[in-house]
């Protein structure tokens, strides 16, 4: 176990030493990441010009709503898919599965050293500004709203780890597995809450929404940091990632070795 | 011809366009569920625009995207000694060499968007401002590619930034949204230093007939100065640039 934890620390750290020397990369993807959030900031509070109530949410609160939970989905993504699949088309993945840890691991641990990066150089910064210059926008939350919120945002970047190797998987068998990354994209904006709150959509997909596992990246624990999910809420969302995480990585295991043997690579 | 050698990649690739336009019109359908008009835009008139950020969006992935996201590669492996040596222009081949039809989908559902938003919004734009806007769609055109141009040349300059050809088109979030609806120093930013906004909202208002002259005189100006900064920069780049290959 010792062993272990000493084999992916190394991993995390070479990820961190990484993330530094890239440092310019790493301010420019928070630069690209935050496009989509200045566009819905300003149609939003355009729309609230004309409307006080929509769906629940005042104009503050929709402000945070977006705000946190930008930093909620930056903090909990996960982005290997891509580089892996090109490594496993090159045949360059091969000597990642030659070395005695586990790859998906390995993935995890490498991608946790960007995040916590990420969060460092930009998470932190953006979030005092806002609790300095915006304080009825984003407030700090009290000590157990912080703890819940720590465990769903550790388990919801382990969902986006488990989406993001489903794709790797795939990668051994199929070409053109890059694009399944869209797909991926695509049902996180659709089902996480971050394309509108589920109380403005309508009941079906809010429905459809809120038994998915994509909602725990964004809409759950905005919700909680904003109060309007409480008490019992909680216990049942924590439950319901808990069951997700499972199911998936169960799924995961299967596919993974199914798919792993049917990958070969010749060269150096 | 790629497209057709390539059925699969094709296929695939045309579903994930095809998805990200669906989305995008979800969005606005769910918004407007909520919103009977936003800053004076209704429904219609949003959806006008969106069409016209479909077409760009064909633009952007279909034409420029495989040649603008090669360049920085390109440079730090020192493969431009190849293009330089080849008697056609440039900045030319540099950024027309490959052009993909996977995104054709995308041009062709932004043309039907926006002639469905104009019956269901019963607008009924004259020849004149037809012309207009397909100008205005020119003119943005230009601006976006000399832009985008622009930016990929910083890798002469800064060799490890490897996403450095994904900010310009970041930008596309920004044009997304009709320029009226940012305010105070963002839309003077995002239209006098910037004009990202104005790459929509420019053609969108004249096919809306309230066409505003000020916008698209700052349209052209930005299109012809980048366009004409862009060559400039690839000049002192190559200056600077002294090549890494075999």
């Amino acid at each position: 176990m010792k062993q272990r934890l000493r084999k992916y620390s190394a991993i995390l750290v070479i990820s961190i030493k990484d993330a530094i020397n890239f440092r310019a990369e790493l301010l420019l993807w928070t630069v690209i990441d935050a496009m989509p959030l200045v566009a819905i900031l300003a149609l939003w509070l355009r729309a609230f010009e004309s409307a006080p109530d929509i769906g629940g949410f005042t104009r503050a609160t929709i402000v945070s709503y977006y705000l946190v939970g930008y930093i909620f989905q930056d903090m909990t993504g996960a982005h290997f898919e891509e580089t892996s699949i090109r490594e496993i088309r090159d045949g360059s993945i091969a000597k990642y599965l030659l070395k005695p840890f586990s790859l998906q691991i390995g993935l995890v641990v490498r991608e946790l050293g960007w995040r916590l990066m990420t969060f460092l150089v930009t998470g932190i910064p953006f979030m005092l500004l806002l609790v300095m210059f915006a304080p009825n926008v984003l407030k700090l939350p009290t000590p157990g709203q912080l703890l819940i919120l720590l465990y769903i945002l550790v388990f919801a970047y382990l969902l986006d780890c488990l989406y993001s190797l489903f794709i790797v998987a795939m990668g051994f068998v199929i070409e053109e597995a890059e694009s399944l990354s869209h797909l991926k994209w695509m049902l996180g904006w659709l089902f996480s809450g971050s394309m509108l709150p589920f109380e403005m959509m309508p009941g079906w997909l809010a429905k459809l929404s809120s038994v998915l596992p994509f909602q725990f990246r964004y809409y759950i624990p905005v919700e909680i940091y904003l109060g309007k999910i409480e008490g019992f809420a909680i216990v049942r969302a924590l439950a319901m990632q808990m069951i997700w995480v499972a199911v998936l990585s169960s799924a995961l295991v299967l596919i993974w070795n199914r798919n792993l043997k049917r990958f070969t690579a010749v060269g150096s | 011809m790629q497209a057709m050698m390539y059925k699969a990649d094709f296929m695939i690739w045309s579903l994930v366009t095809v998805g990200w336009i669906f989305l995008n019109l979800l969005f606005y359908q769910f918004l407007y569920l909520n919103v009977t008009e936003i800053a004076g835009w209704t429904k219609p008139q949003l959806l006008v625009l969106l069409g016209f950020y479909f077409v760009i969006d064909f633009f952007l992935w279909g034409v420029l995207w495989q040649n603008m996201r090669k360049i920085p590669e390109i440079i730090n492996r020192g493969q431009l000694d190849l293009v330089l040596t080849k008697p056609v222009n440039t900045q030319f081949l540099l950024s027309f060499k490959g052009i993909g039809f996977d995104d054709i989908h995308g041009l062709l559902i932004g043309l039907v968007t926006i002639v469905y938003a104009l019956s269901i919004g019963n607008i009924k734009p004259s020849v004149a401002d037809i012309l207009l806007s397909t100008a205005a769609l020119g003119v943005a055109l230009v601006y976006i590619y000399a832009a985008w141009f622009i930016t990929v040349c910083a890798a002469f300059w800064f060799d490890r930034i490897e996403n450095l050809h994904l900010l310009f088109p970041s930008l596309r979030q920004i044009w997304r949204v009709p320029q009226p609806f940012y305010k105070g120093i963002l839309q003077k930013i995002l239209t006098f230093v910037i004009p990202a906004t104005l790459v929509t909202t420019v053609p969108a208002q004249f096919l809306l007939r309230k066409p505003s002259l000020p916008l698209f005189i700052t349209l052209i100006i930005f299109a012809v100065v980048s366009l004409k900064l862009s060559t400039w920069v690839l000049k002192v780049a190559l200056r600077h640039y002294s090549g890494a290959s075999s």
